[in-house]
């Protein structure tokens, strides 16, 4: 009977020995919903552990973990409010970096291109070593390309290292695909409607350059016969009206085609490239 | 019946004695794979109330609604965690859950609580609680509290009369804010876009300056004006090319005048609807309806 009872107390030591009762398991415990995609129920034990963990000794990783839960479940403002925390609670560069890269991800997600660009650039003074300069140049890079600078977007996919060298290759070929913007202006200072028809809007750049035409004839007509009134009222209204259109109208079709033309490459880089995306 | 082969009392396990075999048990336990686990402590009862008022305090509203309902079968819950519940649930937009937890509470020291929430939560969402039990005491209670929520509800509903005493209950900001509600509810500040169009048929420009877009007005009267005389006087000089050319456009800024002025009234009108609705919100959200004193669901 005695031996009977030590072998129960032995069994319950053994089974009290399985049942997990510090931080370290209430951690592992998280990550293994975050691992699972259960990231709502993933948030909750990260915060749980966040409000139990007296030591305070797991709220880099917490924060962090709760901020790609965030992201995952397309929170961005959360996530970002929780990279920004990780950050604070960082215990070395590394962790700092690791969390600052994150939220410029965000930043871009977010479309604040400029603000990730800006915090890029400032986490490139204080990172010196290749690798992180490569990553940083890379998410540079990204704030460029979804900023619809693909000039600077390709400079710094090309200090980006091996990872920019895709997709670098993706930008190449959208430059050489693309309407030219400036070009299309400049040719509408020039000729008016001739903008337009370079970006392959034929009709709207023959109506335009036929009413600058006629408003341009009627103005000068109105001049020579002395009436001055008339002359500027036709210049103004029919001619400088198109003039203006024109010019407006060149610019809105190269930027409209050109954004169909980026976002079937964005397609693509989503389908085809394995690489990390912001 | 299905015997399994190794629960056989020939089985070699069988032929142990039953303290080895706890002892084996237990140590085919302790070798076992630890599959990930929460610590006991953390669910404790007291804990997960703790960890909801957390979240709850931290606007985290739906975790801390799913943290309370973990109780439901605790001793700890009650009418006092039933609120916080509910609180939480209209937070995250579940109004109708909210309401029949609020119309649960039935204690004297939480029914004013749960009424003040219910009325509250009809005013946020109005329809998507459910109906009420019956005429709440509360509705005729002429605590502060209750006549604050009770006074925003008229003005709400358009019910205007005696405002300037009502304003009274409310603090600084809600009053200026009650008192221009009332008055908008009292005698509508809109413009009629049928007036402001005909006034525009009438005279080019009156519309808009009546609905308030001056500079709009003064130019619409200024070019119809202009085309209209530059029409007329190459018609008599006659070069009628130019004539057509300026009547076009004198037509075209005219029946823009007359739709722009019916357009500038609707703005006008949405404008004003905005400016109703946003002093609405502030007074909905501030905290002296939305955590009334003497009504905290969270000591």
């Amino acid at each position: 009977m005695r031996t009977a009872a030590f072998s129960l107390l032995l069994l319950l030591f053994f089974h009290c020995k399985t049942l997990p009762q510090n931080p370290e398991s209430q951690l592992e415990y998280a990550d293994s919903l975050k691992g699972a995609k259960n990231y709502f129920q993933a948030v909750t034990e990260y915060k749980r552990l966040l409000f139990f963990d007296e030591s305070r000794s797991h709220k880099y990783h917490a924060n962090l973990s709760i901020a790609d839960c965030y992201k995952a479940g397309g929170f961005l403002a959360n996530a970002g409010r929780y990279y920004q925390t990780a950050v604070r609670e960082s215990k070395n560069p590394d962790e700092a970096f690791r969390a600052s890269v994150e939220y410029a991800r965000i930043l871009i997600l977010e479309k604040r291109n400029a603000n990730a660009a800006d915090r890029l650039n400032l986490l490139k003074k204080s990172y010196k070593k290749t690798e992180q300069i490569e990553e940083l140049n890379f998410w540079l890079g990204w704030a460029y390309f979804f900023d619809r600078d693909i000039e600077n977007a390709g400079a710094y996919f090309d200090s980006a290292g091996a990872r920019g060298a895709v997709i670098r290759s993706y930008l190449t070929r959208y430059d050489d695909e693309s309407y030219n913007e400036t070009l299309a202006q400049v040719l509408s200072y020039i000729i008016p409607g001739s903008g337009q028809i370079y970006t392959g809007e034929y009709i709207s750049g023959m109506i335009s350059m036929a009413w600058a035409a006629a408003g341009l004839y009627w103005s000068i007509n109105s001049f020579i016969e002395e009436r001055v009134l008339d002359s500027f009222f036709n210049g103004y209204f029919v001619f400088l009206r198109f003039y203006a259109g024109n010019l407006q109208n060149s610019k809105k079709f190269a930027i409209k085609k050109n954004n169909i033309l980026l976002n079937s490459y964005l397609k693509e880089i989503e389908n085809n490239y394995k690489g990390l995306l912001p | 019946m299905i015997r399994r082969k190794n629960t056989h009392p020939e089985s070699p396990l069988f032929r142990l004695s039953i303290p080895v075999r706890l002892i084996f048990t237990a140590w085919i336990l302790s070798i076992l794979p630890v599959k990930a686990q929460q610590p006991a402590v953390y669910n404790s009862d007291m804990n997960i109330l703790r960890f909801a008022d957390y979240l709850l305090r931290d606007s985290d509203f739906l975790r801390a609604s799913i943290e309370y309902k973990r109780l439901e079968n605790s001793p700890l819950w009650g009418d006092s965690l039933i609120l916080r519940t509910g609180v939480a649930l209209m937070n995250a937009d579940k109004y109708e859950e909210a309401g029949y937890l609020f119309r649960s509470v039935s204690s004297r020291e939480y029914e004013p609580h749960a009424d003040y929430y219910y009325r509250y939560g009809n005013l946020l969402s109005p329809g998507s609680m459910p109906p009420p039990r019956g005429l709440s005491e509360y509705a005729l209670s002429d605590q502060p509290v209750f006549l604050r929520l009770k006074y925003l509800t008229f003005a709400v509903m358009n019910i205007n009369h005696d405002a300037p005493v009502k304003a009274e209950v409310f603090s600084e900001q809600n009053r200026k804010n009650f008192l221009r509600i009332t008055a908008h509810n009292a005698s509508p500040d809109y413009r009629s876009p049928l007036a402001a169009a005909l006034f525009s048929t009438v005279l080019p420009g009156s519309g808009k300056i009546y609905t308030g877009f001056y500079g709009d007005g003064f130019v619409s009267l200024l070019m119809t004006g202009l085309m209209t005389y530059l029409s007329w006087d190459n018609f008599k000089s006659e070069n009628n090319i130019r004539g057509w050319i300026f009547g076009g456009l004198a037509a075209f800024f005219y029946a823009g005048n007359i739709y722009g002025s019916y357009i500038s009234a609707e703005v006008y009108n949405n404008n004003k609807d905005e400016e109703i609705q946003r002093l609405i919100d502030e007074m909905l959200y501030s905290d002296e309806i939305r955590n009334p004193e003497g009504l905290e669901v969270i000591k």
